[in-house]
């Protein structure tokens, strides 16, 4: 079960939280319920504490997302991560697309 | 191929191997001992301990590393193969089969299993090497190397896997993660680059594809094999390149130009994966070489076969073999439809005769012809060799063996003789047993086969082999044979016989599968519960089959059982009798005798044919059939003047096993093809019936049980004849 919360805020930002798994078996619902259309504001937040389980497929989807906003010329921040996309982002030396600079190391992708 | 197909693959496959290291093992402890037999073993935990990696079943990884290693050390010469070491592997076999079967849930659940799974390493310890399973086992530590290190370990151990693997492995359950993570128990991960530049923006992607590629650089002792094991089951629309440690540089740079990716991108991640030296291009390398161009060029080129043998390897289907796998639900309703096709054939040939017309019956002809052909090469598609269920016997033998402290020599004949694949897999319980009953009961100990100047080693033998429309499984042995004396006075003992009753040998003989006897004066673990041959003789009915014992005191005992080819169809004869259909199955059929021509002797159902007393039964009287009012509208043949002659005035004279007898019936129908459909329940009890069938004009015909009614012909059940109806 994936859940995700997107808040549009006053402040112009857009606040994503996604909680609970976010693997292929829920993916594609995931995308097409929330993120297929999804417009951001100037900043965008994304709060990934809650994750328990991500699979190359949900991390596929979050790291488009990164490149989305950042291609839309968007601010871009995760606030939080979890053990599990810690775990994940440490085998596959994706660290660094997590940390506070992340909108200057994207530059690359 | 989705993740359960997947997975269900693994298990059948490792089903496979343990088969195979079983035989192996067996082979070894035979003293056959050579490297080719080591290697296959090798082969067989690896790639069980590779395909777990795959599905993240880490009990079974962390348990079968551990055997791997001490395997891969036996073959590289640094362990000596000895019997407790064979000894160790076959228990270390039987737990690898243990926890195949466990999920790991299942594992972390039992603690037995795990406790043995504990002892079973602690034993293997004096033949593992300490060093090697760290390394495999506790990786991160050198994960966190530098660059400098990496530089030095160039060329030894250092493999770099470039994947590009399929867009669809995601949706197939396959999660590079899962083979990454298996890279990591074979050797130590240097460095992994996940290439994401492919990976769309949200507007287009599809997240279920998957984006991203990786280039991995691994530290591993392992072989080339193993590593390209990892990816079996995602070779399909991937591009894999493994390059071993051996690779020269120039296969990387052949590599660089395959992949997508922009070269100079793509010589920045070779460099962090260590795979190419700091400042190393191949201008350089060209330059090194000065003079001519074109010779590099040609070295190059040369240089190239490596990489893509290593490529096509990889991409080769897992298994070259012709065999396909298919749910044996889906052969058996093909099977079942086919029996219908027969059905509606055989009502066709029906009506065409009916009509004269001689072009339709030619073309019903070969319709009839074609139908038999499909129904054979159906029929086939269900027949096994019985071989395998015979190969799992020598560990029997094996065990059962070391148990009672006796040597044993198993021979196995005719075992590529095929049988029905429901049948295979029944007659596996009976034949241990009996084949427990002979190494427990039969063969003596190695004293007293001395004693009686018999070699020291026993034989036992397990044959398969065609006769007469039946497949005979044979179990012989050179022991002791069967004490009569003893079984008489156990029958007596136990109230089965009375002591005035005279038996013959063989009625002697089949005192053993009356429930609850048992010669063995000590009941051992293995035998002597007394509650095996009544079991054994109840399964091989069962299948439609007999059970026979040959004996001779001090030379031996043989147990034959006698099974029907298959189950489904047969070839029959139909007969008739009181109005009621019944089918023969052709193959127990000797011949068909007018009996009002031949004696009946004294009342007591029995002919004289050719000098020998033959008993017969009447279907009419064991049934307790009588006559139709009328003769039936469909009964095509019928006619009048057969009303009138007494009944049962043709003899079907029927074999079994070696016993000869008739059956009466009114008429004689002709051959027929049969779909056997099962009685249901309320007709179990009924002796002498094993199936019914549909005839072509719609009749119902019963199927007769030979054996069965052979049986009561010579009344050696001691069964009247109209008590069929037993009591179970």
């Amino acid at each position: 079960m994936t859940t995700v919360k997107i808040t549009q805020k006053r402040n112009d930002s857009t606040e994503i939280i996604i909680s609970g798994e976010l693997t292929i078996y829920s993916v594609m619902d995931t995308y097409q319920e929330y993120f297929k259309a999804l417009k951001f504001k100037s900043l965008v937040i994304l709060k990934l504490a809650k994750i328990e389980e991500i699979d190359t497929a949900g991390m596929q989807l979050i790291l488009s997302l990164v490149k989305t906003t950042i291609e839309e010329g968007k601010s871009f921040q995760i606030s939080s991560t979890s053990s599990a996309i810690q775990d994940f982002c440490q085998l596959f030396n994706l660290s660094i697309l997590l940390n506070a600079d992340v909108q200057s190391s994207l530059g690359a992708i | 191929m989705s993740f359960e197909s997947a997975l269900e693959t693994f298990y059948v496959e490792a089903q496979e191997h343990l088969e195979l290291m079983d035989n192996n093992l067996l082979q070894m402890d035979d003293g056959e001992i050579n490297n080719e037999i080591l290697n296959d073993i090798f082969r067989s935990a690896h790639t069980i301990k590779g395909s777990a990696g795959i599905f993240a079943l880490s009990h079974i990884v962390e348990f079968t590393h551990v055997v791997e290693n001490v395997l891969d050390r036996a073959r590289d010469g640094l362990v000596v193969i000895e019997k407790p070491l064979i000894d160790i592997l076959f228990r270390c076999r039987d737990h690898m089969e243990k926890i195949v079967s466990l999920t790991v849930e299942e594992f972390n659940a039992d603690q037995l299993t795990q406790s043995n799974g504990a002892i079973l390493l602690a034993e293997l310890m004096p033949w593992s090497d300490e060093q090697t399973k760290d390394n495999a086992i506790n990786d991160n530590d050198e994960a966190v190397q530098s660059h400098t290190d990496i530089e030095c370990d160039l060329g030894i151990g250092h493999w770099h896997i470039s994947l590009r693997l399929s867009d669809d492995c995601l949706k197939n359950g396959m999660d590079p993660v899962s083979f990454i993570r298996f890279l990591a128990t074979l050797g130590t991960i240097k460095h992994i680059e996940c290439i994401h530049n492919k990976l769309p923006t949200l507007s287009i992607i599809d997240p279920e594809e998957l984006y991203f590629a990786y280039e991995i650089s691994l530290d591993s002792e392992a072989e080339q094999e193993s590593i390209e094991n990892t990816f079996m089951f995602v070779q399909d629309g991937s591009q894999i390149t493994i390059l071993p440690p051996t690779a020269p540089e120039s296969s990387l740079w052949t590599l660089i130009d395959s992949l997508p990716e922009e070269e100079s991108e793509l010589v920045d991640i070779f460099f962090r994966c260590g795979s190419l030296k700091a400042g190393a291009t191949r201008s350089e390398k060209t330059t090194t070489n000065t003079t001519e161009n074109h010779t590099i060029l040609a070295v190059q080129e040369k240089t190239t076969p490596p990489v893509e043998e290593a490529t096509t390897t990889s991409t080769k289907p897992a298994s070259a073999s012709k065999q396909i796998r298919i749910d044996s639900d889906r052969l058996d309703y093909l099977i079942n439809l086919i029996g219908e096709l027969v059905i509606n054939q055989q009502r066709i040939d029906i009506l065409s005769n009916r009509t004269g017309n001689s072009e339709l019956l030619e073309a019903v002809d070969d319709f009839e012809d074609f139908t038999e052909q499909i129904r054979d090469a159906a029929l086939n598609l269900r027949m096994v060799p019985i071989g395998g269920t015979f190969q799992r016997f020598k560990r029997i033998v094996r065990d059962t063996a070391q148990e009672l402290g006796k040597e044993i020599n198993l021979t196995i004949e005719g075992a590529e003789t095929e049988l029905d694949r429901l049948m295979v897999e029944k007659i596996g319980d009976p034949l241990t047993h009996i084949v427990r009953n002979a190494i427990d009961h039969g063969i003596e100990s190695v004293d007293e086969r001395i004693a009686a100047g018999k070699s020291a080693k026993g034989q036992l033998t397990l044959k398969a082999y065609h006769e007469g429309g039946h497949i005979v499984i044979a179990i012989s042995d050179d022991g002791k044979g069967i004490d009569k004396s003893r079984v008489r006075e156990k029958a007596i003992e136990k109230g089965i016989i009375t002591e005035h009753v005279e038996l013959s040998d063989h009625e002697l003989f089949h005192l053993i599968f009356h429930p609850g006897f048992s010669t063995a004066s000590a009941v051992t673990n293995l035998s002597g519960r007394g509650v095996g041959m009544d079991v054994v003789k109840r399964n091989v009915e069962s299948l439609q089959g007999s059970i026979e014992i040959f004996s001779d005191q001090g030379q031996g005992s043989e147990f034959r059982i006698s099974l029907p080819l298959t189950l489904a169809i047969i070839d029959g004869f139909h007969v008739e009798s009181c109005g009621t259909h019944f089918i023969i199955p052709q193959a127990t059929i000797i011949e068909c005798i007018d009996l009002h021509s031949h004696l009946d002797i004294q009342e007591r159902n029995c002919i004289k044919l050719r000098g020998e007393m033959i008993p017969f039964v009447k279907m009419a009287d064991v049934f307790n059939l009588t006559k139709p009012v009328k003769i039936t509208p469909l009964n095509l043949n019928g006619n009048a003047t057969e009303q009138i002659k007494p009944s049962s005035q043709e003899l079907v004279i029927v074999q079994f096993g070696g016993d000869l007898a008739g059956i009466a019936v009114d008429k004689l129908n002709g051959e027929v093809q049969t779909v056997i459909k099962p009685l249901g329940p309320i007709f179990k009890p009924l002796k002498g019936i094993g199936g019914s069938s549909l005839l072509g004009n719609g009749d119902i015909a019963f199927i007769l049980d030979i054996p069965q009614l052979i049986e009561l012909a010579i009344g050696r059940d001691g069964l009247s004849h109209n008590t069929l109806l037993t009591k179970e």
